[in-house]
């Protein structure tokens, strides 16, 4: 296999607050591959943007801190370079998509020139060039009347459109990373499938590998080629997206299918998963997840002893002690949802 | 706590207050309008209006689920607050049990306000911080009926049970709980009168997957029980697929299709129905690209400005001359349930993802 483009190595992020230390990101590792679209899911807290906030170096230092881990960009550690550096990497090699627009564009400044600006600050570019060139950026993200909208202020833009507007700044220096975090979420659907059109599109042209941050598994099964899970600011499952779906080994994803409703299919019931997501001060013991698991049923071990992630099956990775009942597992939803999720027809 | 012995006595026999039959129609809606004035200038004068609901049309069952869907600002919530005089209607008829709410004497307006409840969409928002939970779910008894101290306190502990919270919690304040907690204290003071109907704007939007999966089976435990109808307000189809009975989807101020679920989810007629079905993304990688792809240009029109005639026209892409001239009524137009298209065609657009049962 190709070596990964970016390589996260038991990355730990805490907080300190005035309830205790916030431990947001707790030992994460993952790796991503040129050209692929690693999906990211979660629920809210699980630490998915802390985790690329601190491969981006935005997070605050007090109250943040980065306590452990490397992260390794073609081979670099990002966490040893100065501000400067860091810089030069952000918004040139490295991408990056927000949920609010308004964090990343600046209000007072019209568009075009912020997307301009984002290629000159990287590259000698003259000034007209800069302005040609965003303007084929608009166009290529669907931007109706480019030219007339690169003298726009973001205010004057639609939200779908503030979003084209930044995944066009996001690409311009045409990165071999982009960084999604839930690009989409606060977007009507039809205007949601627009931009993922856009993003395709600007996937396409670029040949970035991308991280898509997403609390909707929807969006996961539609664009990933792999998927990492997060719980409690760990890993608990990665794959390819057809194993994550269809064959998962970890109680909390397959939760997480189970509790969906679906568009395509009639459910008999929604099987959720009990109880709420654990404070990130005060995380359970052993298994993070086990106050919630229907697997575990408190059993000692999960209890006591904190499943790590390993190996159980082609580049597929589970944190739980009893991987091998899931199968049973699995039988059981199944039969209470009333619908097939492994071994369905390809 | 049970529905053949409610817990609330009537403070006078009212036939509002009568449980219906499953089956019967409880609420008619018919041509509401509410429009919002802009004002402008220096005289504050009224320049043009926000036609945020502009003439719709249904009715609900007893122990139905209607689902009333569309994207942001197409005027769900208004309708919603509408319908139970939260707001006050610009014209048209919104009949509960027969009764015309706009010429309601004020004491039965109090017993329709008893028998149709709300739950809003923002758990942070829709609760009081400055009462205990015990006070919050109390607070409908205590105004609409002459329950004592210990009634009320024994069926806020009876409520509060029935929603998956412990009587313990009856005494904290709503920052102390998370936000699937918190609509299920929406839900249990929604319940406190006992209610007929439920106006639910977005219950479970705000809510992370697995606990939306919670309050999504208490909301459909609840309807059961009670016999209950729902207006469930959301834009999110899968969710309307599971819950509701009949779907009526809203495009700027309009319903646009009407009908039983399998008639929306199998056979949506409208052009709009059909782009939103094409667009929600299924959480199943193996249905990648197993479906038509409708991606709408542009963006939805101010509803200060609505297009003429069909005021889908600026973004469908089966346009004519006619979409402009006239507009399109919400008709059955042979086929099995209404839509409001000109050009009104069936396209099974989930077709090729795994079929119904
Ligand atoms: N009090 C008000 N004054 C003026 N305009 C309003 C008012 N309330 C709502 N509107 C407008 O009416 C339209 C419909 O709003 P409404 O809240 O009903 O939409 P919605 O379908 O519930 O949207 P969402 O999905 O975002 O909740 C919008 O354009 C909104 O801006
Ligand atoms: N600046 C901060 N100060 C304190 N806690 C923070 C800060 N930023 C994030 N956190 C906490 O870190 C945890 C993980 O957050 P985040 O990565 O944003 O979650 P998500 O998976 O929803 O993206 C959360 O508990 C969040 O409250
Ligand atoms: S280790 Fe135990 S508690 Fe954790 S996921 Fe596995 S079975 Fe559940
Ligand atoms: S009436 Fe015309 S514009 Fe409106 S939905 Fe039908 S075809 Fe499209
Ligand atoms: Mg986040
Ligand atoms: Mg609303």
């Amino acid at each position: 296999m190709t070596e990964p483009i970016l390589s996260i190595r038991d990355l730990v992020t805490e907080f300190a607050t005035p309830d205790g230390t916030v431990h947001a990101v707790d030992h994460v590792s993952y790796d991503v591959y040129p050209g692929e679209t690693l999906g990211v899911v979660g629920e809210s807290g699980s630490g998915k943007s802390v985790t690329v906030m601190s491969v981006l170096g935005l997070i605050p230092q007090p109250p943040g801190k980065i306590s452990n881990g490397e992260i390794l960009f073609e081979g670099r550690d990002l966490l040893r370079l100065s501000n400067a550096q860091l810089r030069k990497v952000r918004g040139k090699d490295i991408g990056m998509v927000f949920q609010d627009p308004m964090t990343s564009l600046n209000p007072v400044l019209k568009v075009g020139h912020q997307i301009a600006e984002a290629m000159q600050v990287h590259a000698d570019v003259p000034d007209d060039k800069a302005r040609l060139r965003t303007i084929e950026l608009l166009e290529l993200v669907g931007v109706p009347n480019a030219e007339a909208r690169y003298d726009q202020y973001p205010h004057e833009y639609s939200g779908g459109m503030r979003q084209r507007g930044m995944i066009a700044m996001a690409i311009a220096n045409e990165p071999k990373l982009l960084i999604a975090d839930e690009p989409t979420t606060a977007l009507d659907v039809t205007i949601q499938a627009q931009v993922l059109e856009v993003l395709s599109k600007a996937k396409e042209e670029t040949n970035a590998a991308t991280i898509l941050i997403t609390h909707d598994l929807g969006l996961i099964a539609e664009m990933a080629d792999r998927v990492v899970v997060m719980y409690g600011g760990r890993v608990v499952e990665t794959g390819d997206v057809d194993t994550i779906f269809h064959e998962p080994r970890h109680p909390y994803t397959l939760g997480l299918i189970s509790s969906l409703p679906r568009l395509d299919q009639d459910l008999e019931r929604l099987v959720p998963i009990e109880g709420q997501p654990p404070s990130l001060i005060n995380l359970p013991s052993g298994c993070a997840f086990h106050p919630r698991c229907h697997l575990g049923q408190g059993r000692e071990r999960c209890r006591t002893e904190s499943p790590p992630l390993v190996e159980v099956g082609t580049a597929h990775r589970s944190a739980c002690h009893f991987t091998d009942e899931m199968g049973r597992e699995i039988a059981l939803i199944e039969s209470e949802m009333g619908t097939a999720i492994e071994g369905v027809d390809q | 706590m049970s529905a053949e012995s409610p817990a609330i006595p009537a403070a006078e026999h009212s036939d509002l207050h009568d449980r219906p039959a499953t089956g019967e129609t409880i609420l008619e809606v018919a041509d509401l309008v509410k429009h919002f004035p802009i004002r402008g200038g220096i005289a504050k004068r009224q320049v043009g209006s926000v036609k945020a609901v502009d003439g719709i049309s249904f009715d609900l069952k007893a122990g139905e689920t209607l689902g009333l869907v569309g994207e942001s600002g197409c005027g769900k919530s208004t309708t919603g607050r509408s319908i139970i005089r939260l707001l006050d209607p610009t014209s048209g008829s919104v009949k509960f049990k027969g009764h015309e709410m706009a010429t309601l004497p004020r004491r039965q307006v109090r017993d329709f306000r008893r028998e149709v409840q709300i739950v809003f969409q923002d758990p942070y928002a829709s609760l009081n911080p400055r009462l205990t939970v015990r006070n919050i779910v109390g607070e409908p008894m205590k105004i609409f009926t002459d329950l004592s101290t210990k009634a009320r306190r024994e069926r806020v502990s009876d409520l509060l049970a029935r929603v998956g919270l412990s009587p313990e919690h009856g005494n904290r304040f709503p920052h102390e709980f998370s936000g699937g907690q918190r609509q299920r204290i929406g839900i249990a003071r929604a319940l406190a009168l006992n209610p007929q109907m439920l106006v639910l704007d977005e219950p479970v939007s705000a809510l992370d997957v697995s606990i939306q999966a919670q309050v999504v089976n208490l909301l459909a435990e609840l309807q059961d029980e009670f016999g209950l109808a729902y207006l469930f307000i959301a834009h999110d189809l899968s969710v309307i697929r599971h819950i509701c009975d009949r779907v009526a989807v809203m495009y700027l101020g309009k319903i646009v299709e009407i009908g039983e679920r399998k008639q929306i989810f199998r056979n949506p007629t409208h052009p709009y129905t059909q782009a939103l079905l094409s667009a929600v993304p299924v959480p199943d990688p193996r249905k990648r690209g197993a479906r038509k792809r409708i991606v709408l240009t542009g963006d939805v029109p101010s509803p200060a400005n609505p297009p003429s005639g069909c005021r889908f026209r600026t973004r469908c892409w089966k346009a004519e001359d006619k979409c402009a001239a006239e507009e399109p009524l919400l008709e059955p137009r042979g086929f099995d349930h209404p839509s409001a298209c000109h050009f009104a065609e069936a396209d099974p657009v989930l077709e090729g993802t795994v079929p119904d049962r």
